[in-house]
């Protein structure tokens, strides 16, 4: 039975969009900018950044659709290898070594490309036509080219007539690259309680005498003199680590301007090795692009609202995504009205002379902290809004349309069997609250392998408690911070590094960071010279802690002791924040004193910067 | 696959038994079977598969030996976290075991990893397929009474824990076309975070949720006092309707091998997709699920190891046990 659910916000995978609608979708911004020139590329971003729809908005079929030309007239084909499609994680890779599992990894990686450039042809017939000579030509070179080689290795070529169809040569491609690929993954398969390793019996295709030339000649065909292939490899942190050293030894080759490789990454690339002794690096070999850091806020904004607006138009309703995810009336005056104190002689609280930047900075805080109550359990302030929801959103798109999707199911339920034509602040506030506290509370949940390789799962499961302590002190210690009526800044998204981290709070933060509880960057030290790490909180456990996700925010100044014994005591830790907090606002000088809360010392050194944009 | 008391089950088996293969485990279970055919086994070639070194599973361990006959059993430590490892000692021990002579093995299954499992499956299979080796194969799998006890909240149950990995199993590795769509067939248990986590590792084009049927259940307890992990676990199901667009839920058995295979059967799709089956219930439908790899090379099977396990209060043994006669080569 199926239950498929129509929503405008569901998360289809990039790859069952059609060319046509992976161009109605996308909206353009800076990461696709950065990536459109020529040369090797790595991105890294989260998971549900969009780095698969960028892809796919780079293949020809698409680039076909968008620009209405002929690829001939393409300034680059984007041929994708997702290689979450293929079978790259055999275990029984691990079962041989040396040159052995290089050529079979070089065999199955090259293999996978041409396979790709074959279906990124059928795609361009498919959804574009037939009428383009160089795609004629193309595939009639790629045919030729992938008889020969497959055939000449040994591998049982397909029986194909003379003369056919540009769309049955694909075919015919397709089979006897399959048949390469099938013979690989059962030789590695039959590896299996082998006593002695079994002959492959074939040759193996390779980069420099296949794959290579593949691309040499199909460029030779066009009079676009400035026209290269970009080999876009998805989900590159997938690849076992020789396959890995294989691609970088690709990357490491001086071929841009016939062949350039992006990949990009969720998790840590595995390494930047080559199959020799070399190191790939940035810039000289690669170029980086974070997906994360990208962002400037509003570009963020503006981008999530295009993407919003597109999947409501095409679901008829009609309506702007702030119209859509709407704020809550009450809640929007009781804001207007504390405004108006800031900007009046009532008000209590800092100030400076430029009142409306006043206003705007503290007004939020003010009304989370008038609604919280004696206890943060207790707050009423709702998390609605579209702005809110792309800040919350912490720049990744797949959350937005994750939250969206499940707000706009519990509205249907409602609105049904009427349409649902916006989603009400409530709906919006329990959606992200619920998904704040399973964020938190499924620490365990996230998949932690890179880091608990070698490691004995107890002290890991040790470790992932620390995380989870010093998330809840440092939370608790933002929304100290933002609930305190006096403090200059109120809005704390973020802690710096005081001092040098001992390297037990080092693996604490790396793996609190791997969690995505933090986003770490690096900036000047306090004292002036060199450099030392900040780490902004996931903007989606913000409702956790009734912290106001918006905007730009200040951060403190802690000691890496700090830390380190708030990952160990967290009550501890709470009890003395909230003792210090009065003289941390006056800004007096402060040094370390855990156990004794008498004297005029205290452990935070705040200092109120204005952060820069994340 | 029938369903017996456990005093009943020497009788039910009838014939000799030339070799017997268990798990011990912090999982009072372990001892269920062994200990209904202690009379019967003393004499016979037994091999203990153990992982965890935990105290209780040494007292477990240390109670099988006592049960089998201390002169016939042999042990072998396995690994949890890898799989090449535990390949080697699967294979090393069974071939000692069983070697090219054959005979009726009986194989308790009730308290191995699913990933140990389906190796000691696999490497049967080789026996049987290119060594020859004439083995007739009965399974048998002791039911929970209930999963998850002495919580200090019905919120604190929980079985497992966290991931450490989500791997393909050695021997089922599959065979994918570069390109295709993944089907995911996730056979839902109790522990659907790490459910959860899969979905998200695998990102799948298309879905499927296999759901133990209710009616099914192990034993007769079992229905009434897990009333909470089905919450969770219709919670969990609701949740990941609504954020895919291509899921389909289907019932299955969790107690019958055989008619395990045949649901999968009628819900893969191989020629069109890369099929990946995680199972995650019974240890008799991560059978069903060998049974379909083994009939069907191109489909892959995934394991999820987690961080750790409740092993102060995993479960309580119930009294039932089911058995069967599994062919590997069945179509």
């Amino acid at each position: 039975m199926s239950s498929a659910i129509s929503t405008p916000f569901s998360v289809k995978t990039a790859e069952s969009l059609t060319p046509a609608e992976v161009a109605s979708q996308f909206v353009d911004h800076e990461a696709y900018r950065k990536l459109i020139p020529a040369g090797h590329t790595f991105i890294e971003g989260p998971r549900g950044s969009g780095k698969s729809m960028l892809f796919r908005y780079m293949s020809p079929a698409t680039q076909s659709v968008v620009t209405k030309q002929d690829i001939s007239k393409l300034p680059f084909i984007g041929i994708i290898v997702p290689v979450k499609q293929a079978n790259v994680q055999m275990p029984e890779m691990k079962l041989l070594s040396g040159s052995a599992a290089r050529l079979i990894a070089e065999n199955l990686l090259v293999t996978m490309v041409a396979i790709q450039v074959c279906r990124a042809f059928d795609d361009v017939l498919n959804h574009v036509g037939s009428d383009d000579k160089l795609l004629i030509e193309w595939i009639n070179v790629l045919y030729t080219h992938i008889q020969f080689h497959v055939s000449d290795a040994g591998y049982t070529p397909s029986a194909t007539k003379v003369e056919c169809e540009p769309a049955e040569k694909l075919k015919h491609c397709l089979f006897a690259l399959a048949n390469v690929e099938r013979v690989t993954q059962d030789y590695l398969n039959s590896l299996v309680f082998c006593t002695e390793l079994p002959n492959y019996g074939k040759r193996l295709l390779n980069y420099q005498f296949f794959l290579f030339p593949l691309f040499e000649a199909l460029l030779a065909k066009n009079q676009n003199q400035n026209q290269t292939f970009y080999i876009l490899v998805d989900d590159a942190d997938w690849l076992r680590e020789e396959q890995t050293r294989v691609l970088n030894t690709w990357v490491s080759f001086r071929t841009s301007n016939t062949v350039s490789f992006k990949a990009a990454c969720q998790l840590d690339y595995k390494t930047f090795l080559t199959s020799g002794t070399r190191r790939i690096e940035s810039p000289h070999d690669f170029s980086r692009v974070n997906l994360s850091t990208i962002y400037t806020q509003g570009s963020y904004e503006g981008w999530v609202k295009n993407v919003i607006e597109k999947r409501l138009s095409a679901f008829n309703i009609s309506v702007s995504a702030e119209d859509f995810f709407v704020e809550d009336k009450k809640q929007k005056e009781k804001l207007l009205t504390i405004q108006r104190e800031i900007q009046s002689t009532d008000w209590g609280g800092p100030s400076t002379d430029r009142k409306r930047d006043d206003a705007y900075r503290y007004a939020r805080p003010e009304l989370i902290r008038r609604l919280g109550g004696k206890s943060k359990q207790s707050s009423t302030f709702l998390y609605c809004g579209f702005n809110q929801l792309v800040d919350i959103s912490n720049a990744t798109i797949r959350f937005f349309l994750e939250s969206a999707s499940e707000m706009y199911a519990l509205q249907q339920q409602k609105d049904s069997p009427n349409e649902t034509h916006y989603i009400s602040p409530s709906i919006q506030n329990s959606v992200v609250r619920n998904q704040a506290t399973h964020m938190l509370q499924a620490n365990f949940d996230e998949i932690v392998r890179d880091y608990a390789a070698g490691e004995d799962s107890k002290d890991l499961v040790q470790k992932v408690k620390q995380v989870k302590n010093l998330v809840d002190v440092i939370g608790s210690a933002f929304y100290a911070s933002l609930i305190s009526p006096t403090r200059s800044e109120r809005r704390v998204l973020a802690f710096a590094l005081q001092t040098e981290p001992s390297d037990e709070l080092q693996e604490i933060l790396r793996l609190a960071v791997s969690l995505n509880f933090f986003t770490v960057s690096s900036i000047g030290k306090k004292e002036g010279f060199g450099r030392t790490k900040r780490y902004v909180i996931n903007r989606r456990i913000a409702p956790y802690y009734n912290l106001d996700p918006s905007g730009f925010s200040g951060y403190f100044w802690v000691t890496s002791e700090l830390l380190l014994r708030a990952s160990t005591d967290p009550a501890k830790g709470k009890d003395e924040l909230r003792a210090r907090l009065p003289t941390i606002m006056e800004g007096a000088q402060m040094t370390l004193s855990i156990d004794d809360l008498n004297t005029d010392t205290a452990f935070l050194e705040i200092q109120e910067v204005d952060d820069e944009k994340n | 696959m029938k369903k017996i008391s456990s005093t009943e089950l020497s009788n039910a088996l009838g014939e000799r038994i030339d070799f017997f293969v268990c798990s011990a485990s912090f999982e009072n279970r372990c001892l269920t079977v062994a200990n209904a055919l202690a009379n019967r086994i003393q004499c016979t070639n037994s091999l203990i598969f153990y992982s965890s070194i935990s105290d209780i599973s040494i007292s477990n361990r240390n109670q099988l030996k006592s049960l089998l006959g201390q002169s016939k059993t042999r042990e072998e430590k396995i690994s949890v976290s890898s799989p090449i490892d535990t390949t080697v000692s699967i294979a090393r021990a069974l071939y000692e075991l069983v070697g090219t002579t054959g005979g009726h093995l009986l194989l308790d299954a009730t308290t191995f990893t699913h990933e140990q499992l389906l190796i000691v499956i696999r490497f049967i299979s080789h026996l049987q397929g290119i060594l020859n080796t004439k083995i007739k194969l009965t399974i048998t799998y002791s039911g929970a009474q209930q999963y998850g006890y002495n919580p200090k909240s019905t919120e604190e149950l929980w079985l497992s824990r966290g991931v450490r990995e989500i791997r393909p199993v050695i021997g089922f590795s599959g065979r994918f076309k570069t390109g295709q769509m993944t089907q995911l067939i996730l056979l839902v248990g109790f522990e659907n975070e790490r459910a959860r986590a899969v979905i998200e590792y695998v990102e799948p084009g298309a879905l499927a949720l296999g759901i133990g049927r209710k009616n099914d259940s192990i034993s007769s307890e079992l229905a009434n006092t897990n009333q909470f992990f089905y919450e969770k676990l219709s919670t969990f199901i609701k949740n990941v309707s609504q954020a895919f667009s291509d899921v389909v839920k289907f019932d299955m058995s969790v107690v019958d091998s055989e008619i395990t295979r045949k649901e999968l059967l009628a819900v893969v799709k191989p020629e069109t997709h890369n099929v990946i089956i995680c199972p995650m219930n019974t240890k008799i439908s991560t059978i069903g699920a060998a049974l379909v790899a083994l009939q069907d090379p191109r489909i892959q099977i995934m394991y999820v190891e987690p961080l750790e396990y409740n092993e102060l209060g995993y479960s309580i043994s119930g009294t039932d046990i089911r058995y069967g006669e599994i062919n590997l080569f069945a179509n």
